[in-house]
């Protein structure tokens, strides 16, 4: 949610991207996680920068700590989650004849004024 | 201007392992990544990764890759970008994933290249984690015209071969570009048509006409040019394996292309995919970007590698992937990129100053 508020607010996307807390933010971006990906964000929370890749130098102590929820999150996060599945945007509702007409400008046959 | 050499870059994880090998090459970095997958079931790289490094080592030379017993670590000095057609080049990919997953980087190593390449890749043609090869050939390759490339790319698909077997077999043919030209690409402009393939492999001819149906039932109530081809893949041209999927296309009046591909999961009717591609591209229309966002990543390395100049791009919204090449781009070549959300269309405005990038796989220039 906090992300959903960053990304709205919008002033912010440098740090989102290039800052150091960025790792767990930047989860929120993609519209699949935000829905499929409620759960685990809540054990994201906890270990904010233990996976931040530029952050390479982690605890050990930490590492004992959270050796199970980093487990989980290896293979969740860090390894399947790259490139394993395109970005393609959410289908959202569709009934929604708004939704359509909200974009019809953007086709051709739309209004040319602006 | 970039020099071309760099001390190692040490990275973590298996996270965007195609990009960073390809950040390596065109950098001249030498990388280190270690601790691949170390906590999973099964450790080190998998066939597709270790795949990648044998057809990315094709095309180099002078690269030495080294990878420690359990394969959680990877050394790769890379070589110089040497491409070429006068032999054959040849690959064969993996089932595990698809021909895309090979091709995208490829596309934009070989761009660079001392020599124009010609590759043939075998496996699966189509698969649902990587572009099909009807984006590819449709989109992909249509996009690096805008940085100065100037003929067209004619990527040939000569067997189409779907998941699980492949069998498919594509030739394709790359340019290479002394420089990259700066790009301004601000304006996505209306969309004047919808395009698109739906094609069946060793099953009913039907289903693609059923695809298109339900497809134009969506793209028909913004605009009425909607063409999908089908192709219909029988016998030794579909493959190994039967399966059905579609891509799809929206042009707009300044020449930008998004696109969308939808394979069906296990038990989806040839009617669900045709409806969710084109919602999909229609989603993609409404964030109001010039490239959608499977092709973000790829604009911005691009974007990056052009000359000591202003490059802008307008994107919908910032995907995943994309987060993760903008990082590495400023760890490999120190470019960051200025991300303004513009609050006005809902969209998000990249300028970058590019790093001076020289094909430095041919001296003489």
């Amino acid at each position: 949610v906090r992300a959903l508020e960053m990304f709205h607010r919008g002033d912010n996307l440098m740090s989102l991207v290039y800052g150091d807390d960025y790792n767990r933010r930047v989860r929120g971006l993609d519209p699949k996680k935000q829905h499929h990906g409620a759960a685990a964000d809540k054990g994201d929370e906890d270990d904010d920068d233990d996976d931040d890749e530029e952050n390479d130098d982690s605890d050990q102590s930490e590492d004992d700590d959270f050796f199970k929820i980093k487990k989980k999150k290896n293979i969740q996060e860090e390894d399947l989650d790259d490139d394993d599945e395109l970005p393609n945007p959410q289908v959202g509702e569709w009934s929604d004849e708004d939704k359509c007409e909200d974009i019809r400008n953007r086709f051709v046959t739309g209004d040319w004024s602006d | 201007r970039y020099s071309g050499s760099g001390e190692t870059v040490r990275l973590k994880g298996s996270k965007n392992f195609r990009y960073r090998i390809v950040s390596a090459m065109l950098s001249g970095r030498p990388i280190v990544i270690s601790d691949i997958r170390a906590e999973d079931e099964s450790p080190g790289i998998k066939d597709y990764e270790a795949s990648f490094l044998q057809m990315v080592d094709l095309v180099s030379s002078g690269s030495s890759i080294s990878i420690n017993e359990t394969g959680t670590k990877l050394r790769y000095k890379p070589g110089a970008i040497e491409g070429g057609r006068g032999f054959e080049l040849k690959h064969e990919c993996p089932t595990s994933r698809g021909i895309g997953y090979f091709l995208e980087p490829l596309l934009l190593i070989s761009i660079f290249g001392k020599k124009p390449t010609e590759i043939t890749l075998t496996g699966v043609t189509d698969s649902s984690k990587d572009l099909c090869i009807d984006t590819i050939r449709n989109v992909t390759a249509g996009l690096i015209r805008h940085f100065g490339v100037e003929e067209k790319v004619s990527i040939k698909v000569l067997v189409r071969g779907v998941a699980p077997k492949g069998g498919g077999k594509v030739s394709s043919p790359f340019l290479f570009l002394e420089f990259c030209q700066p790009v301004s690409l601000l304006e996505p402009g209306k969309i004047k048509r919808f395009r698109g393939t739906s094609y069946v492999c060793r099953c009913s001819p039907q289903f693609a006409n059923r695809m298109v149906t339900s497809a134009r039932g969506i793209l028909n109530r913004f605009i009425p040019d909607v063409y999908i081809h089908t192709d219909h893949c029988k016998g030794k041209a579909g493959g190994l394996s039967s399966g059905f999927g579609v891509s799809m296309t929206a042009e707009s009046i300044n020449g930008f292309v998004l696109s969308t591909q939808c394979i069906p999961t296990e038990s989806s009717m040839p009617e669900e995919v045709g409806e969710k591609c084109a919602k999909q591209l229609v989603e993609q229309i409404a964030q109001g970007g010039c490239v959608d966002s499977n092709h973000q990543g790829m604009m911005c390395v691009l974007m990056a590698l052009s000359p000591e100049d202003v490059s802008r791009l307008r994107i919908g919204k910032l995907s995943k992937p994309a987060i993760d090449i903008l990082r590495l781009l400023q760890t490999f070549f120190g470019v960051t990129f200025m991300i303004k959300p513009d609050n006005k269309t809902n969209t998000v405005l990249l300028s970058c100053v590019g790093a001076g990038f020289q094909n430095f796989s041919r001296k003489h220039c």
